[in-house]
């Protein structure tokens, strides 16, 4: 876990120790496995965490979307029962006010207003007069309640006590649901009476209709107490005990999501009434209401998984190109560096070779010493036919053998640069010998090549061989950028505590881009052919000998490669 | 690498230009042999004059050899199409290394193999393997023995056989543990001899 | 300049360069005598003691630089003059530092052979007089 969170905190530097690091061969899968890991969780974390947030934002945005209508349902319902009840009992109560007791106690004159008011309004079963003793004086209606007494019910008390009364749905006598109204009038004359209507519960049914809910969904009625004021698809038939709790009191439409007798997780809108005792609920399982949110949800799941996967997939590819990358350039660099290692094993040989080179002054040395004797001969001797023709060839040989000294001169000055010391030396000299070698070469494709040497030039200490191998490489590099009949300068001045060297060629140049990898290891201009080792040994020769190397080039104009080597003997770095 | 190229390219136009140098005084020997019979009855040290250009002739042959040697070497680093042919590297090789094994008073002898035999190596990679393996085993031998270093064709590969003292005792030597490295990195495969004396070193077939 | 009685030894194991060095040097009146190794050269500097030593660097057997170092030891007036072959400067520098008299490569220009033998038996007559 630790190593994980170094891992997020630095994943570079994780990633570098483990190149550095690691020398066995699984090291490429273990980083393969590492960047993977960092890739995926870099793109994986912010992608899971925000399809996270969004699953629940669109849940709850769908919720409130589900709600929001069962809620003004609910209320507009709940405002339609109360309308009616009202209006019912404002009825009850007009004809209570507007009728005197014996207009009311006449059964005939009940039976017309009673005929009237049905006809205005839906609902009404029955209507009766009943005196303040509890008796029934009059009624109109389907069945034969005349001369029941209601004394000792208790919605004739509450009438008594308020004035008003609305019941819940109850069986009472008629054995058949109902709600009855009550009101009390009381005339200026001090006499009481209650007149009662029944209402058809039926109504209820009708308003509940009216919401008009899909079939799953459930809307009823239901009193304070718990029990069924309508009949319920699901939740218990009229005047039975509702299956569900009762919610907490609220007059305000609300909504509860809960899980029903049945197992649903459903949605439940409810509102008490102000007025009465009821309690207007509507249930939507949730299943039904939110396949739209569950389409939705597949979806996003979907495209999370697809995400997931293309995420995944990416960071493998990816992660596959760079390792592939770094192995191929790893190999290269492997190759490069056993390049360099053989070059420089190449040594022994290169040591054979100078072995030879020394024994070729051997026979060179007999050569030498068999003609100067007979140039001795010859000098005591008089005048003979041949003499002078014998005499020239003689000379001839001598000549010979003094250019073969000079070019065993130069190849042995070249086997030696394995040699390293540090010794006084004379620059001019060493540019003088070095410029030598290239002069075949110079000559052969009319190059100019010009020294300007200070004669004054102070001698340094430095390591000939090393020397020796970087003016060979800037005059090299020099030739390889000239056209035939070209031109090279050397020069070599004292500027402060050093001496400055440059080789500057009218050639082909440099473009930028050339000029900011040219003291690269294993850049090269040249392609196909060289290991671009040529300038990196010079920097690196020029570095470990205290000095410095700049360069200068224009496009089509040319170069100019400056060193600058300190004249005392500087701390050599190793 | 590029430097090996390099110096050999440099070495190379040195050893052609010494070798016309050394031809021009082959010319001058010859001409002065000729003078001396035309018109030499009169000169007193004729014979040992003629003594001295016979001895002229001799290192200027001598002088041509190393020269060929020296230009072998010099294009030893490159490498060819058709890699390197064995005999023509062993016997470049036994020629250099004929001064430092006689520094060792032991004598160096090459059997070459059937003419043409050639593997996918440099002529400089042949040359430096074999150095090694000789190297190690001319620290082993004792003053006034010989080494024999034999080209063979085995299942179509070039093989080096070095008759030299025993494998195991070739392996400690510091040579050894070059040439092992070498080897490894070139592609060559290193065996004990017959009964465990002398090396075989295997060379890679070479491509076409 | 009275050569006849230098003493000058040769070494060098290319026979035919030094026994042709040294009829060149006696055509001018130099008499040298000749040997072609190390051990030859310690036993005759031992037998009879010469003034001037031309030492071959590059021999078998015994090497030059040796050669020098017991005969310094063993005969500290003789001086050496070291032949090396060219590019071996570190050679002669290390035979100079050995207390070689000067150093000289081959092929020898046999002018400036005979100026450094003269200024060696020149030194070697007055350090063998201050040495007495």
């Amino acid at each position: 876990m630790r190593k994980l969170v170094a891992l997020i905190q630095n994943p570079l530097r994780e990633l570098q120790s483990d190149v550095d690091e690691a020398v066995s061969p699984e090291r490429y899968t273990l980083l393969r496995r590492k960047i993977i890991g960092i890739m995926a969780a870099a793109m994986l974390i912010p992608l899971t965490v925000m399809a996270v947030l969004n699953y629940y934002e669109h849940q709850n945005a769908m919720t409130r979307e589900i709600q929001n209508p069962l809620r003004v349902l609910v209320n507009k319902t709940k405002n339609s029962f109360e309308l009616f009840l009202t209006e019912r009992s404002s009825t009850v109560s007009l004809l209570a006010s507007a009728y005197s007791y014996q207009e009311l106690s006449n059964e005939r004159n009940l039976a017309r207003i009673f005929n009237v008011m049905t006809k205005e309004f839906e609902g009404f079963v029955d209507l009766g007069l009943i005196n303040d003793q509890g008796l029934q004086v009059s009624y109109v209606g389907p069945y034969a309640l005349k001369g029941k007494n209601y004394a000792e019910q208790r919605w004739f008390q509450e009438v008594r006590l308020k004035g008003k009364y609305v019941s819940d749905v109850f069986m009472g006598f008629r054995n058949f649901p109902h709600v009855i109204i009550a009101v009390q009038h009381r005339s200026e004359d001090g006499q009481t009476w209650i007149l009662r209507a029944t209402l058809d519960t039926r109504q209820f049914e009708r308003l509940i209709a009216s919401m008009s809910l899909e079939p799953d969904a459930d809307a009823f009625l239901v009193n304070s107490k718990g029990l069924m004021q309508t009949n319920s698809n699901a939740y218990g038939k009229i005047l039975e005990r509702l299956t569900l709790a009762l919610p907490p009191k609220t007059f305000e439409p609300a909504v509860l999501s809960i899980t029903d007798p049945l197992g649903r997780e459903v949605f439940l809108a409810y509102a008490y009434f102000p007025e009465a005792d009821f309690v207007l609920m509507a249930v939507k399982p949730k299943a039904s209401v939110l396949k739209t949110w569950y389409t939705v949800r597949g979806d996003l799941l979907f495209i999370f998984v697809l995400g997931v996967a293309a995420v995944l997939l990416a960071a493998v590819r990816v992660t596959d190109v760079l390792i592939r990358r770094m192995k191929e350039s790893e190999e290269r660099r492997e190759l490069a560096l056993r390049h360099v290692e053989h070059s420089q094993k190449l040594s022994s040989i290169g040591r054979l070779a100078a072995g030879v080179a020394h024994e070729i002054n051997n026979p060179l040395a007999i050569i030498n010493e068999k003609a100067g004797l007979m140039n001795d001969l010859l000098a005591g001797q008089p005048n003979f036919p041949v003499r002078d023709r014998i005499l020239a060839q003689v000379e001839s040989i001598l000549r010979a053998v003094d250019r073969c000294r000079g070019i065993t001169h130069r190849m042995l000055g070249f086997a030696r640069r394995m040699d390293v010391s540090i010794e006084e030396l004379d620059v001019g000299e060493i540019i003088k010998e070095t410029m030598g070698f290239l002069s075949n070469e110079a000559m052969h494709r009319q190059i100019e090549l010009h020294l300007e040497i200070d004669p004054k030039l102070p001698r340094i200490h430095s390591d000939r061989s090393q020397l020796q191998q970087v003016f060979l490489n800037l005059f090299n590099n020099a030739l390889a950028a000239v056209a035939d009949g070209g031109r090279i300068t050397g020069t070599a001045r004292e500027v402060g505590d050093n001496v400055e060297v440059s080789v500057r060629d009218n050639g082909c140049g440099m473009s930028d881009e050339t000029l900011k990898h040219i003291f690269e290891p294993f850049f090269t201009t040249k392609k196909g052919k060289g290991t671009g080792l040529g300038l990196s040994i010079t920097y690196g020769i020029i570095k470990r000998l205290g000095g410095d190397i700049t360069v200068e080039s224009e496009q089509g104009a040319g170069t100019t490669l400056t060193i600058t080597l300190p004249i005392g003997q500087r701390e050599v770095q190793a | 690498m590029r430097d090996a190229l390099f110096m050999g390219k440099l070495t190379a136009s040195a050893t052609h230009e010494m070798q016309n140098i050394l031809a021009t005084i082959r010319e001058s020997s010859g001409l002065m042999e000729d003078l001396l019979a035309m018109g030499g009855e009169d000169f007193k040290h004729a014979e040992r004059f003629k003594k001295g250009l016979r001895v002229l002739a001799e290192q200027v042959e001598r002088g041509m050899a190393l020269s060929e040697q020296l230009n072998y070497c010099a294009h030893a680093p490159e490498a060819g199409p058709a890699g390197a042919d064995v005999n023509e590297a062993l016997r470049a090789l036994t020629g250099l290394m004929h001064r430092q094994a006689a520094r060792s008073r032991v004598g160096l002898e090459l059997s070459p193999g059937r003419t043409g035999l050639r593997t996918a190596l440099r002529p400089v990679e042949v040359m430096e393997a074999v150095a090694l393996a000789v190297e190690a085993a001319l620290g082993l031998l004792p003053p006034g023995s010989q080494l024999r270093l034999c080209v063979e064709e085995q299942g179509g590969l070039a093989v080096v056989r070095l008759f030299a003292p025993g494998f195991e005792a070739l392996r400690e030597t510091p040579a050894w543990t070059g040439l092992s490295a070498q080897a490894r990195s070139l592609g060559i495969g290193l065996s004990p001899g017959p009964g465990g004396l002398g090396a075989v070193l295997a060379l890679p077939r070479p491509v076409a | 300049m009275n050569t006849k009685d230098w003493k000058i030894l040769l070494v060098d194991d290319e026979h035919e360069f030094i026994t042709t060095l040294a009829e060149r040097l006696d055509l001018r009146g130099i008499p040298a005598r000749v040997v072609f190794d190390g051990e030859s050269a310690l036993e005759a500097i031992a037998a009879d003691e010469p003034q001037v030593v031309v030492l071959d660097v590059l021999m078998p057997g015994i090497k030059g630089l040796e050669v020098l170092e017991r005969v310094k030891r063993s005969n500290p007036h003789v001086q050496v003059l070291l032949l090396t072959g060219h590019g071996s400067t570190r050679d002669g520098i290390e035979g100079m530092r050995l207390g070689a008299y000067d150093y000289m490569m081959k092929p020898l220009n046999i002018d400036t052979l005979i100026e450094k033998m003269e200024s060696a038996i020149d030194y070697a007559r007055k350090s063998a007089k201050a040495g007495q």
